[in-house]
């Protein structure tokens, strides 16, 4: 259930903190990552859980300063499973949580030219309810924009 | 030797005839100024079983991250394209059986307009 390289693979320190948390309350919790009693800890503003639903996703919780960078909160929103968007969007790492029950995780980088870059890391997590199933998705942010002054780290 | 990480790889491709490019062992896609796919090398038409779909685009531009997806952001992604300077590299784990596994994809401007999307995956490396 678990990508044992996946926490070398990510560079924010708070990010790997975040997943590192996870894989904590995987191997030495009382049972399996809880929706009730996982912690996003130091990242929770920059969070998010989604609901497992028939057809999508719905967040039931969207951090602040992702709302802030989005311009909207996305709490609430239904995100639509489409197979045909399978590749490497969102709903792909929501749907592999759930499937495969494991973290996914993805970077981008963002070269505009002239030195305006954008860097994005994000690792979504598989959430269980007392059922022992997959009821929902967390996930964090971390966001590195160049082109903002006063963000050097997080979104 | 062409690589997959050079800086400039839009700019090496478009110097190879279409043959070659077939040939490369990763996935190439061409898009149009208004994001059509206009051209799949083998590679990808072999790897990927996506065919000709005109998602590809939109997936990339719309659907990587909801929170990048704010109105400003897509500017800077236009501004660049329009400019000829777009770069994107975009690596995820975890979307497949093997969840060891990692693929990687490019995107950068092509001369003409458009924008060229690499593909690395898992099984191209075998080849």
């Amino acid at each position: 259930m678990e990508s044992s390289n996946l926490g070398n693979r990510i560079n924010s320190p708070s990010l790997r903190a975040f997943y590192r948390r996870w894989r904590e309350a995987l191997i030495n919790g009382d049972g399996l990552p809880n929706i009730d009693t996982f912690d996003a800890g130091d990242l929770t503003p920059v969070s998010f859980t989604a609901a497992v639903e028939p057809g999508g996703f719905r967040f039931v919780r969207f951090g602040e300063r992702l709302a802030d960078w989005l311009g909207e909160s996305l709490q609430g929103r239904l995100m639509r499973d489409d197979t045909l968007e399978r590749f490497g969007s969102l709903k792909a790492a929501y749907r592999n949580c759930v499937e495969q029950q494991v973290p996914a995780y993805e970077s981008v980088h963002f070269d505009f030219g002239g030195g305006d870059t954008v860097s994005l890391e994000r690792v979504v997590v598989p959430l269980f309810d007392a059922k022992q199933g997959v009821s929902h998705v967390g996930g964090a942010v971390m966001i590195e924009d160049m082109d903002v002054v006063e963000s050097d780290v997080a979104v | 030797m062409l690589q997959f990480d050079s800086r400039d790889l839009a700019r090496q491709v478009e110097a190879l005839g279409e043959s070659e490019i077939d040939a490369l062992p990763f996935g190439a896609i061409r898009l149009d100024d208004t994001g059509a796919v206009t051209f799949f090398n083998k590679a990808e038409r072999d790897l990927s079983g996506y065919g000709a779909r005109p998602t590809v685009g939109k997936i990339f531009f719309t659907d990587i991250a909801p929170c990048m997806s704010n109105e400003s952001f897509r500017g800077r992604i236009e501004a660049a394209r329009a400019r000829g300077t777009l770069d994107i590299a975009f690596s995820w784990v975890g979307d497949f059986a093997d969840r060891q596994r990692e693929m990687r994809v490019r995107i950068q401007s092509a001369s003409d307009g458009g924008v060229w999307i690499f593909m690395r995956r898992p099984a191209s490396d075998k080849r």
